[in-house]
């Protein structure tokens, strides 16, 4: 019930044409402007926090993933969750990837459209800039819906069978899934920053 | 709650409208223009001027004249902007210490120009040959811009007025310089020096109390927020004080801001101060320090500008500055604390690379009262005590006379002649962000300690030839026992964001704009390459009017340009029009 009407309030980036794009230009601004001054009113935003996605089952996730829509792909700096779902001490685990190992995503649009880009994960306890990927709106491997893709194929030796695919469950904070090859692996959050100091 | 969306020139845009609560939030502008100082105040006017919707996000209040601070205890507690981070900052002068240098800058509406000593003068030609400065920026180029500005702001040079004799610290500086045999410069202040009166209303000339440094209670000094920002908000800029930029984010639309409303109250949740503005272009002028730090945190924490040169914060001078020297005279008379701050000047130029240039300098009231209590004075510990002990003679009549103008002594400030020395430093400071995220400056006098030396030997000859004895800044060499310092005081950070001819060498082009970011410009003392050696606010204004200018136009403005921005308020226009009309009906009727 949650998700769905998270769902709804999400954006969904569409393709402009030359023809449309002053009425585009505002239709999107009007939706971010009403997603945005919602999330502060929205109660439904505080049951979706990556603490309560760490107890959650991957059932579940995949629940929250498949009623979510792609949103706006980050841009910048994010900071990431490996989530073992259904392991006994997944927070564990979450924390000790998240000390030791990988600390999230670095997005890097291009411009003028700024719906694809590439993508840089943050790796090692120093937060490295490591394994770079392609990222792309594309159709989900889980149910062939739009999606915000991670794709590692033609960019990295080391991870060219991942492919990650994220979706913004609510501003500012996605759910992303794990593929090596045809098997899902693992979930993670990544969520974005609006302010760094 | 209805948008109406208007088709300008080369862009879209949405008119500002405002929530049912009055306020302004997460709406799309042409331009969001981060900052109201001379960058953001010059470019927010003439791009309103020439139709774009503007939003002007300012950290700072809005100024009125009735509230800025003159007794010590209102100084202390709204001239200085508070660094605490648990409590709003008050002040509109922000100072900024760090390991060699200490920086004064200013925050409101209006910026630097609330605060700053009103100068408005040029540059030498040659101090644009500095290989850092871009091909097309010199003074005949600039020439245009800088006579707009300061056409707008009033500048003009002290002379004696019906009202008022020039003050007494101009005649001393002139006198020193003359005893040196050489020839002072009055230089341009935007003040109106003499009363103006009109049909309309009646404008108050410069009452020469000296406290420029702390707002101009008779706005007789031509702040920005006198000038430039009520145009641009006669032609629908929205000004939005007490709002901090914290993040730029590209879309397809162009830019996203993110700022943080200091008018609200902190709320449990952070979020709720946190709001989002969206403009098709950004200019940022948050002042050197500010615009560098907004742009290094979007580039090095968010990310979310990780393209923006590798330049960024490089290059930082502090307009070589040497602030709290000056001369001491035995028995002249200079009081400091009476006219406009700063007055006359005098330059010296010891070869191509190397200018200097040294000016007499006012203190307000309140810094001279303090000045003068810590200073000690020969006997001034036996006169308090004799008067005190010859007004308990004068009550009790035993026969001693209460001397009351013993105890109102002149102390050492009254006869202390404050210099403001500033030249071509290195400018090879260089900004970057500490591990809280906040700016840092990293400066060695070590490449402009020549400049510097020959700068205190300028003033020294100034003091020798005058007859006084000079008196060293104290964070240059300590009074007791002269131990070196070497520190300095800027109230002219420049650079860190430097224009450039590529982005090797620089962060933006000659117009502003960021090197790989369209849409995106700097606009203030952050796109100065190098020293100026003078005042910068003149050559500030006349970059940022070029800076706007192609915004507009994609070209240089020309002396007879057709599309010559005008100076004049809206009403003012109308008033003229108004009366032109009359006088040509009256014409034709005579007629």
């Amino acid at each position: 019930m949650s998700t769905e009407t998270v769902a709804s309030k999400t954006t969904h980036k569409k393709k402009s044409t030359p023809q449309n794009q002053n009425i585009h230009k505002t239709s999107t601004v009007k939706k971010k402007h009403d997603s945005t001054s919602s999330k502060h009113n929205n109660p439904l935003v505080k049951l979706h926090t990556v603490d309560q996605w760490l107890k959650m089952s991957r059932a579940q996730l995949d629940i929250i993933y498949k009623k979510s829509t792609p949103g706006n792909i980050p841009q910048g700096d994010t900071t990431g969750t490996a989530i073992f779902a259904g392991r006994s001490l997944a927070g564990l685990f979450a924390r000790t990837a998240n000390i030791l190992a990988w600390q999230g995503k670095v997005f890097d649009l291009f411009s003028p459209d700024f719906n694809s880009g590439v993508v840089v994960n943050k790796v090692s306890p120093f937060g490295l800039n490591l394994i770079v990927a392609k990222t792309y709106l594309s159709k989900s491997w889980m149910d062939g819906k739009d999606t915000i893709v991670i794709d590692y194929s033609g960019t990295s030796l080391f991870a060219r069978k991942i492919r990650d695919e994220i979706r913004e469950v609510v501003p500012g904070l996605y759910l992303g899934k794990v593929w090596l090859g045809n098997m899902r692996i693992l979930d993670f959050a990544l969520e974005t920053h609006k302010v760094l100091k | 709650m209805k948008n109406k969306i208007k088709k300008t020139d080369n862009t879209y845009r949405i008119t500002d409208d405002q929530n049912t609560n009055g306020t302004t939030q997460n709406k799309h502008y042409d331009v969001i223009v981060i900052g109201s100082g001379f960058g953001g105040a010059i470019t927010a006017c003439r791009l309103a001027q020439a139709g774009r919707s503007v939003c002007i996000l300012e950290k700072g209040k809005r100024w009125s004249r009735f509230d800025f601070p003159r007794g010590s205890g209102e100084v202390s507690k709204y001239a200085i902007a508070n660094e605490n981070k648990s409590n709003p900052k008050n002040g509109f002068i922000e100072y900024r210490t760090f390991k060699n240098m200490d920086v004064i800058q200013g925050t409101g509406v209006g910026g630097g120009s609330l605060h700053y000593f009103n100068v408005h003068i040029r540059p030498p030609a040659f101090i644009f040959d500095i290989a850092s400065w871009p091909k097309r920026i010199n003074l005949r180029q600039l020439c245009p811009y800088y006579d707009l500005a300061s056409n707008m702001l009033g500048a003009n040079k002290i002379t004696h007025t019906k009202n008022r004799a020039v003050p007494r610290r101009t005649q001393v500086f002139e006198d020193a310089v003359d005893s040196l045999g050489l020839e002072s410069e009055r230089v341009p202040i935007c003040v109106r020096l003499e009363d103006q009166i009109s049909n309309k209303d009646n404008k108050q000339g410069c009452d020469h109390c000296g406290n420029c440094l702390l707002g101009c209670h008779v706005h007789a000094k031509n702040t920005l927020d006198l000038n430039y920002i009520p145009i641009a908000e006669e032609h629908g800029a929205v000004v939005l004080p007490q709002h901090e930029a914290l993040n730029i984010t590209p879309n397809a639309q162009g830019y996203v801001v993110t700022c943080k409303d200091h008018s609200l109250s902190p709320a449990d949740d952070n979020d709720a101060t946190l709001k989002t503005f969206h403009g098709h272009q950004v200019v940022v002028a948050a002042g050197t320090l500010g615009t560098n730090e907004l742009l290094l945190r979007c580039k090095q924490r968010s990310k979310t500008l990780p393209r923006i040169s590798s330049q960024l914060g490089q290059c930082f001078s502090g307009n070589g500055d040497f602030l709290l020297a000056g001369t001491h005279y035995q028995d002249r008379i200079v009081e400091p604390g009476r006219g406009p701050s700063i007055t006359t000047g005098v330059s010296f130029r010891k070869n191509k690379d190397q200018y200097i240039f040294i000016e007499d300098l006012g203190f307000p009231d309140p810094f001279i009262w303090y000045f003068n209590n810590v200073i000690p004075t020969v006997g001034r510990f036996k006169r308090v005590i004799r008067q005190t002990k010859n007004y308990l003679g004068e009550v009790f009549g035993t026969g001693f006379n209460f001397q009351m103008e013993e105890l109102l002594e002149a102390g050492f400030m009254t006869n202390f002649l404050p210099y403001l020395g500033m030249g071509t430093d290195a400018a090879d400071g260089v900004l970057s962000l500490n591990k809280q995220g906040d700016i840092h400056l990293h400066w060695s006098v070590r490449n402009s300690r020549p400049m510097f030396q020959e700068m205190i030997k300028h003033m020294k000859a100034l003091s020798k030839a005058s007859g006084g004895r000079f008196i060293n800044s104290l964070l240059w060499k300590t009074p007791i026992l002269g131990i070196p310092l070497h520190k300095t005081l800027t109230a002219h950070p420049l650079g860190g964001c430097a224009m450039s001819d590529s982005p090797l060498t620089g962060v933006t082009n000659d117009c502003g704009e960021v090197w790989g970011y369209k849409g995106l410009f700097v606009a203030d003392g952050a796109l100065m390459p190098a020293a100026i050696g003078v005042n910068p606010s003149a050559t500030i204004s006349a970059v940022a009017e070029r800076v706007a200018f192609h915004m507009v136009h994609h070209r240089d403005l020309r002396a007879n340009d057709t599309h010559y921005p005008s100076n004049a308020h809206q009403s003012l226009q109308a008033d003229e029009l108004n009366q032109q009309t009359t006088e040509t009906i009256q014409k034709e009727s005579i007629s």
